[in-house]
């Protein structure tokens, strides 16, 4: 497994082998891209599968704030990838990420009231902090285009905000 | 800090000049428009040298909605992305703010009389 693989994979992001990327390079723009599109797209489902179960004012306040700023990331991505002629390539990463947010979706679907609301924001704060690790540690400082590696940096300044708000929600939702 | 993330927080303008370009004694000041830029995730850095009276032009310049909150509640600019809003200094002192939505994003605005 390529080792910017393993940096992503928390136990729930763990890819077979198989991949059709090298085994040796890291990610290209175009994969980066897909992955970063692909995390947004995740937690803007997210947040609206809370705001459709969750009638705790705090996590529907919470739920919006991800799906407005998630999708503000996702829209500008998108503008920017199409303007550099790049189209974003699926990879196992993403493919990872999409299988394993289905089931997380599956699973808080099964929950409702506190229970719903506790299962949400831990699982916010530990999608959040799986995803800053990989764009600090891995997906960041292998982008090669300026305006996308900026891009990727914002956005992991506004999911650090996220993970800290998470965090701090966490508290209220005991 | 680069130009890229500047945040440049600028420029304060004399709404009126003043005579000679300079204050005299017991001329009174004249208000000013001080701009603070919010971008990626950041407020610009704080005027300097606030007055009573000046205003504050809040340029939200960012992908996201910010808001400017004071942590005193003295103010609460709403600020979605790409848009600005003004508002007055009405009194003197320290004023802590922050984002709502991210609460790492601060500031201070020192106000004199």
């Amino acid at each position: 497994m390529p080792r910017w693989i393993a940096t992503l994979s928390a136990s729930a992001l763990l890819v077979t082998a198989g991949t059709a990327l090298s085994q040796n390079a890291g990610p290209n723009d175009a994969q980066i891209a897909h992955i970063a599109y692909t995390a947004g797209a995740i937690d803007i489902a997210a947040g609206r599968q809370a705001l459709a179960k969750s009638h705790n004012a705090v996590v529907r306040g919470f739920a919006e704030e991800m799906v407005r700023d998630h999708a503000a990331v996702n829209d500008k991505a998108l503008a920017l990838v199409k303007r550099l002629g790049v189209a974003p390539e699926a990879n196992a990463t993403s493919t990872a990420l999409s299988a394993d947010a289905q089931k997380k979706h599956d699973e808080l679907d099964r929950l409702n009231g506190a229970a719903f609301d506790r299962a949400y924001i831990a699982n916010e704060i530990a999608f959040h902090r799986t995803v800053n690790d990989a764009l600090r540690g891995t997906l960041i400082p292998s982008t090669r285009n300026g305006e996308l590696k900026s891009l990727l940096q914002t956005g992991l300044t506004l999911f650090s905000e996220h993970q800290a708000h998470a965090e701090n929600l966490a508290a209220d939702v005991k | 800090m680069t130009p890229f993330r500047c945040l440049v927080t600028v420029l304060a303008v004399a709404v009126a000049a003043l005579p000679g370009g300079q204050a005299a004694g017991k001329t009174p000041v004249a208000a000013k428009i001080h701009v603070i830029v919010i971008d990626a995730m950041r407020f610009g850095a704080p005027p300097a040298g606030l007055r009573v009276g000046d205003t504050i032009e809040w340029v939200n310049r960012d992908l996201f909605d910010h808001t400017a909150t004071a942590r005193d509640k003295s103010f609460n600019v709403i600020l979605p992305s790409n848009t600005k809003r003004r508002m007055v200094l009405r009194r003197a002192g320290s004023f802590a703010f922050y984002c709502i939505y991210h609460p790492g994003m601060r500031g201070r605005l020192v106000v004199r009389q």
